[in-house]
């Protein structure tokens, strides 16, 4: 049986958004179980997605291409899932701040956290700082993940952070921040709980904080 | 501060390309930047030279713009799809219409203060990426219509030679500085294969075109291209003279220079970030941190990581420009 999943890794990896789905239904029918074919078939071909572009040995069309056939194999398996109540690996509310246009940094993350079994709710680009306050209210994510291109946007991240905490919501979340300008310093600075350089790094660095969210909790 | 802009400049092209190709010591701190946005043109114009701006067009897509030196809102690319999604509407494209428009650089030509040249500048990759196909259409017709992707290259990149072609013979052009963004923070976007096969042979070309004529070719790009051998494609493959665009966040550009100064020269590397936001005493601490290490030897020139964009405080400009200054009245070079 287990073969169906490595194919399913496979196929997903090679971004073949015809094949997966099909494999999907395939491993279905010979019995495993929603659960099983989407940590052992889709996140595991999407982790190593995830390493291969963390290592530089693929690149932002490979892990586009990969999301895709991602996305056409979910689209079989999210209403089982959802039948069987096969619980996401964490609920992540993620934008691009307050004055920024900047879209596809945020948009690789969200296609890899969901590929790694996260439910992502992307709130766009140019959030302003109630907008991420509203969003945590209303969805109640584990973590809040935020992007900003410009030197100039940044402090955006500050502004919703500070948000967060004055609509006494901030301790319910773990904030991670990313984008071109953003740093490791940068993200203590302004109080963030985490920063991932890259989109590979940023489901790492999910699932660490996560890991601390589940502790807390 | 002694503001550099009031004193006489005294440019010297032919200083500049002797002192990049390694020829001479530099007997002052050059300065090249690829781009200043309008609004840091408009206040030096108006604040420091007593001169009207005459406005040029604005981009598409908008937002509040949160710099210093607002602009009100701006423009943005869209990344989701551009304007060739299919080789229909690639037949369609009105190619044969694009025509470059010479007279900018014919009147630049004519009125240069005596010692400087124009550089011409284009892009091929970033236009194909941002305009013609798009971010993610390129990044899908990778996967789903290579031969589609390889043809846009292909038209847009000859369109850029002939351009190149029609101006480099010019007296007053001195040298090409080709503008392409290839990566991100952690990496180039697509894979040295996809860009050795699709980009580094118009670049090879833009080159060769330029050294033809006896002029340099510089590159600015973007990104991280230290991975995969990228960057060693640029100097050792295209064979370009001057590399521009550094962020410390990557590779501060002393240790480009460090790394590679003996191969290429360096252009600019004053980090965005810092000079956005760093006061005068940590900036100024900074830029002479770079002098220190870059000027010895040569083969550099003073600017910005990236371009005088409107979010930099004009007086932390002035700023880099005034250490220019102070560098060169310190040094013991005449």
């Amino acid at each position: 049986m287990s073969n169906v999943l490595n194919e399913l890794a496979d196929k997903l990896y090679a971004g073949d958004a015809k094949t997966v789905p099909v494999l999907v239904q395939r491993a279905l029918d010979k019995g495993l179980t929603p659960a099983e074919v989407l940590q052992g078939g889709l996140i595991t071909g999407m982790d190593r997605v995830g390493v291969d572009f963390r290592n530089g040995e693929l690149f932002v069309p490979e892990v586009l291409i990969a999301a895709r056939a991602m996305h056409a194999g979910m689209h079989v398996l999210r209403p089982l899932l959802v039948q069987s109540n096969v619980a996401s690996a964490g609920k992540v509310v993620l934008g691009t701040v307050a004055g920024d246009l900047h879209d596809i940094g945020k948009n690789l993350v969200g296609m890899m956290l969901e590929g790694s079994g996260f439910e992502t709710i992307d709130l766009g680009t140019d959030t302003p700082p109630n907008q991420f306050v509203d969003a945590v209210k209303t969805h109640q994510p584990h973590l809040v993940a935020m992007s900003a291109l410009l030197t100039t946007t940044m402090p955006g991240m500050r502004r919703t952070i500070d948000a967060l905490t004055e609509a006494g919501v901030r301790a319910k979340v773990k904030v991670m921040v990313g984008g071109a300008p953003v740093t490791e310093r940068f993200a203590q600075e302004i109080g963030a709980d985490g920063y991932a350089p890259d989109a590979a790094s940023a489901v790492e660095l999910a699932r660490a904080l996560m890991g601390k969210e589940h502790r807390r909790r | 501060m002694k503001n550099p802009l009031l004193e006489r400049p005294a440019p010297d092209f032919a200083e500049l390309e002797r002192v990049l190709k390694g020829k001479q010591e530099p007997r002052r701190v050059h300065i090249v930047e690829l781009l200043i946005d309008e609004e840091v043109l408009q206040a030096i114009t108006a604040r420091y030279l007593g001169k009207p701006w005459i406005s040029w067009g604005k981009a598409q897509g908008r937002t509040e713009d949160t710099a210093e030196l607002s602009r009100g809102e701006r423009g943005w690319v869209a990344e989701s799809r551009g304007l060739i999604s299919s080789w229909e509407e690639f037949e369609g494209f009105p190619w044969e219409k694009i025509q470059p428009d010479f007279s900018p650089c014919e009147f630049v030509a004519r009125n240069l203060p005596e010692g400087m040249k124009v550089t011409v500048t284009a892009s091929l990759f970033e236009h194909v990426l941002e305009n013609l196909l798009g971010y993610e259409g390129l990044f899908f017709m990778l996967h789903d219509d290579r031969e589609l992707v390889a043809q846009v290259f292909a038209r847009w990149g000859q369109k850029v030679y002939d351009y190149y072609a029609s101006v480099i013979g010019m007296e007053q052009v001195g040298a090409i500085f080709h503008a392409d963004d290839l990566g991100f923070k952690t990496s180039t976007l697509l894979s040295p294969d996809d860009l050795r096969r699709l980009v580094f042979p118009w670049l090879k070309k833009y080159a060769a075109l330029a050294h033809e004529h006896g002029k340099m070719f510089w590159y600015h790009c973007c990104g991280n291209v230290y991975r995969n051998g990228v960057i060693d494609a640029l100097i050792e493959e295209v064979q370009i003279d001057a590399f521009h665009s550094f962020q410390d966040v990557i590779l501060p550009v002393t240790d480009f220079q460090a790394q590679y100064g003996d191969r290429v020269a360096t252009l600019g590397g004053v980090d965005m970030d810092k000079l956005a936001r760093m006061d005068e005493a940590d900036l100024r601490r900074y830029i002479r941190s770079i002098l220190e290490q870059c000027m010895p030897g040569g083969r550099f020139a003073l600017g910005s990581g990236n371009s005088v964009a409107n979010y930099i405080p004009l007086e932390n400009y002035l700023i880099l420009l005034d250490e220019s200054r102070r560098w060169q009245a310190s040094s013991k070079n005449p």
